[in-house]
């Protein structure tokens, strides 16, 4: 296997752990399901292309940009929230990506259904990065995306997300400003897709309107739930093996959206936590190995 | 003192009055019972002081300040704490957490959402400690019984360091022995310098504890007194007759 | 006159809405789920109808009633075989449940009928109306007067039968409708089997107006029929239609300004949005 081949499937893995930690912040601590990912995914990937290719902004001038950018996305999209209960979040992400996509393909600023191309590759000390290069930049996000997600699993952010997530009007007794929380939810997911489209769109080198659909905020989904909700080390795994296996496995690729929706069904049907999740048997097995009764990972809450 | 007053305090639901025109005053330092027959909208009362319902007509003042149409969690920033009547345990999470989401009542502005809680462990010890559930800290707390789970709740409540506690039902589904240790949590949260409002269908329990206690019937308040003198009132007997002497959940 | 036609095209694309958007709205009322997989109902009508025309015989009428009567039983097959065995569960059980078998359905169309676009052989032997001032084609009347029907039907079933009132009270309070002697079961399973059998003939209709037929043609429903769920105020028949009627009525006068320069399909979002910032309980919705 020639070594270029091996880096990209690499870089592409790495972002789409990124994606999967982020969204592990909505939908894994907050419960918020979200169906819109892709769409702060292409936000971010766009973001990028327009202030690099349009604005002649460098990758690392622009990245504080596309954070921005997406932060405030999430945030206009979380304001409903304010008003409304649950069911409605999920409603507005499944609209979402439609949106994105039809105003990316209608507006020319966006560059139409001919996307935007030649999107430079991020300079380091003024060489641009090769496919090596570019993959240790990503190895180096997926890392700071794990650290900083970590260190949010144990703020008390984190545990007002667990509360409202499981009861609204308990989380409320306990002083917790659930529409606001949901918000920060939003803005704090939607930031580090924003960081993965970046990274995407500029490895890629293009972006296009059909890059970014329905499907892939499944896939996302599905990495989340088959890792398991709630834990970074879930998402992670889930993330590698969704993205890995149809490299080995050619076959999947055809049934690929078989496999997403297959596995998000039967994964919560029988076994919600996923295979690394909190109490997963995985876990479970791997404690029972350990030969400790109650065991509590680093990772899982005190 | 009165820490919390309400006057005329009404709600209607649709064509529905539930209360209706309540005046009531919770003292500092008192155990304070709120009683009636089945409907008579004692947790409709609850609701509308913690911000859950907002009132039809009427004013609520706490510690001098106006608090009608509040949103919950302005309620508990402003020092009152409530459990509920169907216990509401996170249950994804162990005992220790369940405190300590009320313990982080503070960290919930600005910054705080960013802080780490592992610090205020201890503090969430401490309060478990205080109502008896330190052994359990580590337990998920689905696997709790009913009666520790009522007790779960009622240290998040304390963990809000509220100055006024308002307890729906505490004993519903008690047993005798639960209940006596449930009397005397509740004597040592006042001691400690709480007051604490309760709705309670067990007369013995309201009767034993309470120094004050308001009788509520059909959304109106038709008496209000000490326990021996609510016992002795002959609309409060008519009440509870004519609404067959009500053991059940309301 | 341009505005008469432009309602025409309106009410057509409003009573699909409507059409899909009601049996949403009645599974929403009664379990509280968000059954996304009704847009994979909605497409299984229309290549069921679209494989009984190839296979089996040319009549319009015989593909949609079995179209019809296979969606309605696909709806009560989601519903016994999966989400009866989320309901205790927490709710991101149901909702992610339904997403997995919403994809997984649009996938087995491509593998099963190909992924391109096919053509729908089907004339409603119909004539097509024309006056001075407006053209009803001959499929835009087959919709108009299928969905009136459908309507009325749905009405009838709802206010005159034992079915309809039991449903009400499911909605109302799921256990104590059970106490008080309704089979939920059953009541829930016809739910079912009813709004999946209208969103099964939308698809087909669907297909016959807009003679294609597509594994993805679920996707933009999925989403639309949500945002007229929640327009009409959650789990209310009436307001669904209503607010299906305004999406069409909006979607198709806003989309035909020449100043509004703004895809159709986010139309509908914006609507969401707007409405639910001022009106969170939908327009149509009690209280």
């Amino acid at each position: 296997m020639p070594i270029g081949y091996i880096l990209t499937v690499g870089t592409f893995t790495g972002i789409f752990m990124i994606l999967t930690v982020s969204l592990n912040v909505l939908t894994g601590y907050a419960k918020q399901v979200s169906l819109g990912h892709a769409a702060f995914f292409a936000i971010g990937a766009y973001a990028s292309a327009i202030l690099t290719v349009k604005f002649g902004l460098s990758f690392w001038a622009a990245l504080p940009c596309v954070v921005g950018i997406t932060t405030l996305v999430g945030v206009f999209l979380g304001l409903p929230s304010l008003r409304v209960s649950h069911d409605f979040l999920v409603l507005s992400t499944i609209g979402l990506n439609f949106i994105v996509g039809s105003v990316f393909r209608y507006f020319s600023f966006f560059g139409g259904s001919m996307g935007i191309v030649g999107i430079p590759m991020p300079e380091f000390f003024g060489h641009p990065l090769g496919t090596a290069g570019f993959f240790g930049l990503t190895l180096l996000f997926v890392i700071l995306t794990i650290l900083t997600s970590f260190y949010f699993s144990r703020t008390w952010g984190r545990l007002a997300m667990e509360a409202f997530g499981e009861d609204e009007v308990a989380a409320k007794a306990m002083g917790i400003n659930v529409a606001k929380f949901k918000i920060y939810a939003f803005a704090i997911s939607s930031a580090y897709a924003g960081i993965a489209g970046a990274l995407w769109a500029h490895y890629v080198g293009s972006v296009f309107p059909d890059n970014f659909g329905f499907d892939r905020s499944i896939d996302i989904l599905a990495m989340l739930v088959l890792g398991g909700m709630g834990t970074i080390r879930g998402a992670v795994f889930g993330a590698l093996v969704l993205q890995m296996l149809p490299e080995g496995l050619r076959v999947i690729q055809n049934y690929r959206m078989l496999v997403s929706g297959g596995i998000l069904a039967l994964m919560i049907l029988f076994q919600p936590m996923g295979l690394l999740g909190r109490g997963s048997f995985l876990v479970k097995g791997f404690e029972r190995l350990r030969g400790r009764l109650v065991s509590h990972e680093a990772e899982d809450m005190p | 003192m009165s820490l919390l007053v309400t006057e005329g305090l009404t709600k209607d639901f649709g064509g529905l009055r539930a209360v209706d025109g309540v005046n009531l005053v919770v003292g500092e330092g008192e155990i304070h019972g709120i009683i009636g027959p089945n409907g008579a909208g004692k947790t409709t009362v609850f609701n509308l002081i913690t911000g859950y319902l907002k009132p039809t007509r009427g004013k609520i003042h706490f510690r001098g300040r106006r608090i009608d149409g509040l949103e919950p969690h302005r309620v508990v920033s402003l020092g009152i704490a409530r459990t509920f009547q169907i216990v509401r345990p996170f249950t994804d999470l162990s005992v220790l957490q369940n405190v300590l989401v009320a313990w982080g009542h503070r960290n919930y502005y600005g910054l705080g959402p960013f802080k780490p809680f592992g610090p205020a462990k201890r503090k969430a010890l401490e309060i478990l400690e205080f109502v008896g559930l330190a052994e359990r800290a580590y337990v998920g707390a689905a696997a709790l019984p009913i009666g520790l789970q009522r007790r779960l709740e009622i240290a998040r409540a304390i963990a809000l360091e509220p100055k006024l506690v308002l307890l729906d039902e505490p004993a519903a589904g008690l047993t005798e022995e639960e209940i006596t240790r449930l009397k005397e949590l509740v004597l040592r949260i006042v001691a400690s310098g709480m007051t604490v409002a309760l709705v309670e269908h067990r007369m013995t329990f309201v009767m034993d504890i309470c120094q004050l206690i308001t009788v509520l019937d059909r959304g109106k308040v038709i008496a209000e007194g000490t326990p021996s003198q609510v016992a002795s009132d002959p609309e409060v007997i008519e009440a509870y007759l004519g609404a067959g002497e009500g053991e059940g959940d309301a | 006159m341009a505005v008469l036609q432009q309602l025409i095209f309106a009410l057509v694309l409003g009573a699909t809405y409507g059409l899909i958007a009601v049996g949403l709205t009645m599974v929403y009322g009664i379990l509280k789920i968000l059954h996304v997989a009704h847009a994979g109902i909605y497409a299984l009508g229309a290549y069921i109808a679209l494989s009984v025309l190839q296979h089996l015989t040319p009549n319009f009428w015989g593909a949609l009633a079995i179209a019809m009567l296979t969606t309605g039983l696909a709806g009560v097959l989601i519903y016994r075989g999966v989400y009866y065995y989320t309901l205790r569960r927490s709710r991101i059980v149901p909702l992610i449940v339904s997403i997995g078998i919403f994809t997984a359905m649009n996938e087995l169309f491509r593998l099963v009928a190909g992924p391109y676009q096919h053509s729908f052989p089907a004339k409603p032997g119909l004539p097509t109306l024309i006056t001075p001032y407006f053209v009803i084609t001959s499929k835009q009347l087959l919709i108009l007067i299928l969905t009136a029907a459908f309507l009325i039907a749905l009405y009838l079933i709802l206010n005159r039968t034992k079915v309809g009132l039991a449903w009400q009270a499911c909605s109302q309070d799921l256990e104590m409708a059970g106490a008080m002697g309704v089979n939920v079961d059953w009541a829930v399973a016809l739910n079912f089997f009813l709004g999946s059998a209208l969103a099964g003939a939308a698809g087909v209709l669907m297909a016959l107006y807009r003679n294609m037929v597509y594994p993805t043609m679920g996707h933009v429903v999925a989403y639309k029929a949500f945002v007229v769920v929640v327009l009409g105020g959650f789990g209310s028949v009436r307001g669904c239609i209503l607010a299906g009627l305004l999406l069409g009525v909006v979607e198709t006068f806003l989309g035909s300004l020449e100043w509004f320069e703004f895809p159709r399909d986010a139309i509908a979002f914006l609507v969401l949005i707007l409405v639910l910032m001022f009106r969170p309980k939908g327009l149509f919705g009690r209280l």
